[in-house]
């Protein structure tokens, strides 16, 4: 049984102007020391995912399709049992931004919270605890009594990294954890990441927009677009033979370090990503594909088979490996 | 907090104490030059009768002469004399300063509860509650407090008589102790309310678009993801960040809320600073007039240092921690 | 510049209440016009010269009733009307010229100037405005300008704060800046970028500004500090209540001017929020 598995699943918010489908039908499953990579562009639906697992979003979004933690469906639980399963199954890194801390509660206080939530121990023992973390993180003990204004954005991002552990979840989903930081930082809290996943043999979902980050952090990946994953596959292998056409132009954006020759010739994709409240007719990327056929304009494709343990959503997938 | 701020903000209020005190100097005389000219100018008097007048009330010299010797007077807490009463001013305002006081500090904490009010309704923005509150509020803030007070008299006083119709005490009562606590109590009721009703739909609008504000933070999403009760989500996280803007706004409104019971205790005779306002009005009794608008001032001047203590005390990222 | 304001109208139209305080607004601005046709000032004289019958309640002859000399209640709150809308936009008109100055100048030449303006600016605000002006009306001749004088002087401060905000970020956009290096002058720039920015948010404060000043003009005449010649709102009040009204239930007497004062305050307070949201873009709520 996976630890997370979304099966079907389906989100659309409810504006004011409309509904806005944000996930279009996904399916994804992790075990326990499994890595999973989600990228993309702003807009294809990444962020939803990982509001969706904790049943975070809105109340007014229409939500179907099934989200099971440890075999139980997220959707269908009882709020008190939904309130024990936070943090305590599954737990979110969210953004170091500036306000993803309270910003007038002392950072030890914040995680402490977390643990006295969730287990019966006394105050004193949270706060040890809550040390601990911090120093797991790379934290100096001291800051325990510290404002998050007080710390750097990437000490901010470590915090958040010790606070999802604090209740030793099993699965753990980071939102953008390096996308506010430069990269000396960066390659440090994905180091942290990856060492912490491997010690706990956490199963990671790792949501960025940054897909050279994520082929060493996670084994395998899926490219999403449009609100539907439309690749899947080894990281390696998707980085470097990707057979959708929007994960070529995604991966040709991001230089491989190493190869001078591609590193001196990063190449963007035209156009935007496009308005989920107005997607155009048969697949989605067909405007921005520059391998686009007629066909294209009509038929929506699934994901078909496209290697071995690989999948894309292309017309053009799996006439070469009939 | 660091002593930096806390100095800092006691010397600022301190400067601005200063410049009040030259701002009422200033104020009565330049505009009435020679105040005894013009307050004994239906009798005759000769002018040296004018003269010793002005050497008894300290109005003869330079200007500066008369500033340096108000400012000595003031350190010694002399506010000069009452033209009406012939009493010293700081006597007279002994005597009307706990009723005021009494009568604000009623109201202002009545008042606050539309914080209370604001939060749930910003909360819930767009709710039948929230549309509620912040229609009743917009109203009762467009009502002068003098006429509520005019009506809340004519109802309840003059009207079904549960309340008196002035006044601190019974006249006439011989009361004491707890019996006459209870009397004054009494007395209170409407007033208080009146002012309190007045001003509570400040405290409401303003405690509700900081909690709007504050509820689109990410941290209250954290929060919840961590499996939080909403209330709780609610009263840790997002009330004490959206406390700040009512501390500041309290400051402020403390300001009006003295204002408002000038004309409150005019209304129901209530014997406090406001009251000796309008009698000084009356005269004009500009050495009371000048005492009390420098009372009222630097009582504002007090209240805002309190509220900007207060506020580096609630929120780390100012007092420089 | 034209657009914008067309714009800005539409959306304004659609918002109800404010389309309702608006004709509250001209109600009440036509009915302070035609006051002189309908009635004349003997009418409000403090002499009981007609031989009306005192202290009556609303009748077909007097629809509000008559005070103490037996006057009609209902001409003098037309004649009020005038003195409050009088005032209270010529008060306005007043503290918004003054802060806007002020802001102007503390925004844009900065340095000194800035610092020296905001300090002054800061020790205004503290100081509580209504005792301020109390004191200043006690002091100064009683008169209708007085009034609008104090309430002026003692209201300039928020004005200046918001201008000289919107200011400053109007100077730091880019395009100020390439205004400049193209040798634009310091006239130019005030005149073609700074005030169409400044402009907005100001008419929106304006018309937020005027519900104090009213509700000012209404306090001090209470306080017996207006224009003992002209019938005010708040002198009704005033005379209402020295005369007993409340003891004897004449509710006629002091109910209505106080419900006229909550109309206009509340209409322009609406009228004033929507033109905020209609005007900055930042406040509108999606």
């Amino acid at each position: 049984m996976s630890l997370l598995e979304l099966r079907d699943l389906h989100v659309t918010y409810r504006g004011e102007r409309g509904d806005v489908p944000a996930v279009r039908g996904v399916n994804l499953s992790l075990d326990a020391g499994d890595t999973l990579g989600l990228a993309g562009e702003s807009g294809c639906g990444k962020s939803t995912i990982a509001g969706a697992v904790l049943r975070l979003l809105p109340k007014e979004t229409a939500i179907s399709g099934q989200v099971l933690l440890d075999g139980d469906d997220v959707y269908t639980m009882k709020p008190g049992r939904l309130r024990a399963v936070r943090w305590t199954s599954a737990a979110i890194v969210f953004q170091g931004a500036l306000h993803s801390l309270n910003p007038v509660k002392r950072i030890g206080w914040q995680i402490e919270e977390a643990v006295l939530l969730h287990t019966k121990v006394s105050g004193k023992a949270a706060r040890a605890r809550a040390q601990d973390l911090l120093v797991r993180v790379g934290i100096p003990a001291d800051r325990l009594d510290h404002y998050p204004h007080q710390l750097s954005g990437g000490q901010r991002q470590r915090v958040l990294i010790a606070l999802a552990l604090a209740c030793d979840p099993k699965v753990l989903i980071a939102d953008e954890p390096t996308t506010a930081l430069d990269v000396m930082v960066q390659a440090q809290v994905l180091a942290l990441l990856e060492e912490l996943q491997r010690e706990k043999e956490l199963a990671l979902l790792f949501i960025t927009h940054d897909l050279s980050v994520l082929t060493s952090t996670c084994r395998r990946l899926a490219v999403m677009y449009a609100g539907r994953v439309v690749e899947e596959g080894p990281s390696e292998l998707v980085f470097s033979d990707p057979q959708h056409p929007y994960s070529r132009a995604l991966s040709a954006a991001f230089p491989t370090i190493g190869d001078a020759a591609s590193r001196m010739n990063p190449q963007g994709l035209a156009g935007d990503p496009p308005d989920p409240a107005a997607l155009p007719s048969g697949c989605p990327f067909h405007l921005r594909c520059a391998v686009a056929t007629a066909e294209c304009t009509t038929v929506d494709v699934a994901l078909r088979d496209a290697g071995p343990s690989r999948r894309a959503a292309c017309v053009l997938v799996g006439d070469r490996h009939d | 907090m660091r002593r930096r701020f806390v100095i800092g903000k006691i010397l600022g209020a301190l400067s601005t104490l200063v410049f009040v005190v030259v701002f009422n100097f200033f104020l009565f005389r330049v505009v009435n030059d020679d105040p005894i000219n013009s307050m004994f100018r239906g009798r005759n008097l000769t002018p040296e009768q004018l003269e010793r007048l002005r050497v008894k009330f300290n109005l003869d010299g330079s200007k500066w002469e008369q500033f340096v010797a108000y400012v000595q007077q003031l350190l010694h807490g002399d506010l000069g004399y009452s033209l009406k009463s012939s009493r010293p001013v700081s006597t007279v305002i002994a005597e009307a300063i706990w009723p005021t006081v009494l009568l604000v500090g009623t109201s202002t904490l009545l008042a606050m509860l539309g914080i209370a009010l604001g939060y749930r309704a910003g909360w819930r923005r767009g709710s039948s509650f929230d549309a509620a509150a912040t229609s009743v509020s917009m109203l009762t803030y467009s009502m002068p407090e003098y006429w509520i007070g005019m009506v809340a008299l004519g109802v309840f006083a003059a009207g079904l008589g549960w309340f008196p119709v002035g006044g601190l005490n019974d006249p006439g009562s011989t009361a004491t102790g707890i019996e006459r606590l209870l009397d004054q109590l009494h007395h209170m009721i409407l007033p208080a309310t009146v002012l309190a009703v007045a001003y509570i739909g400040e405290y409401m609008i303003v405690a509700r678009s900081a909690m709007i504000d504050t509820s689109r933070e990410d941290y209250l999403q954290l929060a919840r993801a961590k499996g939080l009760r909403e209330a709780d989500v609610r009263k840790r996280h997002a009330q004490p960040n959206a406390l700040l803007p009512v501390v500041s706004l309290s400051a402020i409104n403390f300001g009006f809320v003295l204002s408002g019971a000038i004309a409150v205790e005019s209304i129901f005779s209530w014997p406090g600073i406001g009251q000796q306002i309008q009698f000084a009005i009356s005269g004009p009794d500009f050495p009371m007039l000048q005492g009390l608008f420098l009372l009222i001032s630097a009582a504002v001047i007090l209240a805002n240092l309190a509220a900007d203590l207060l506020y580096g005390y609630l929120d780390p990222r100012v007092a420089g921690r | 510049m034209k657009q914008n304001v067309s714009n800005a109208w539409s959306r304004l139209r659609h918002d109800r209440l404010a389309m309702v305080s608006l004709v509250v607004l001209i109600a009440f601005i036509v009915m302070a016009i035609i006051t002189p046709w309908v009635s004349d000032r003997d009418d409000i004289r403090a002499v009981n010269t007609a031989d009306n019958p005192t202290w009556a309640s609303p009748s077909s002859q007097f629809l509000l009733g008559t005070d103490y000399l037996g006057r009609s209640v209902a001409l003098q709150i037309m004649w009020g009307s005038r003195v409050s809308l009088f005032v209270g936009l010529a008060a306005t008109l007043l503290t918004i010229v003054i802060g806007t100055v002020m802001g102007l100048a503390s925004g844009f030449f900065g340095g000194w100037t800035d610092a020296v303006l905001m300090r002054i600016t800061d020790w205004f605000l503290v100081i509580p405005f209504l005792p301020t002006a109390i004191v200043l009306a006690a002091v100064l001749n009683r008169s209708l300008w007085t009034i609008v004088f104090v309430i002026g002087i003692t209201s300039w401060p928020s004005t200046a704060r918001l201008v000289r905000s919107q200011v400053l970020s109007v100077r730091s956009r880019l395009y100020v800046d390439r205004a400049r290096a193209l040798g634009a002058g310091r006239a130019h720039l005030v005149r073609r970028h700074i005030l169409p920015n400044v402009t907005p948010l100001v008419l929106a404060s304006t018309t937020l500004a005027v519900p104090i000043s009213i509700l000012t003009e209404t306090t001090l005449s209470f306080l017996g500090l207006g224009d003992p010649t002209q019938v005010s709102w708040g002198a009704i009040l005033n005379e209402a209540r020295e005369k007993g009204a409340v003891d004897r239930g004449a509710w006629w007497y002091y109910m209505p001017p106080g419900i006229a004062i909550v109309l206009v305050v509340l209409a322009f307070t609406l009228l004033g929020r929507a033109m905020e949201t209609v005007l900055d873009p930042r406040l509108r709520e999606t």
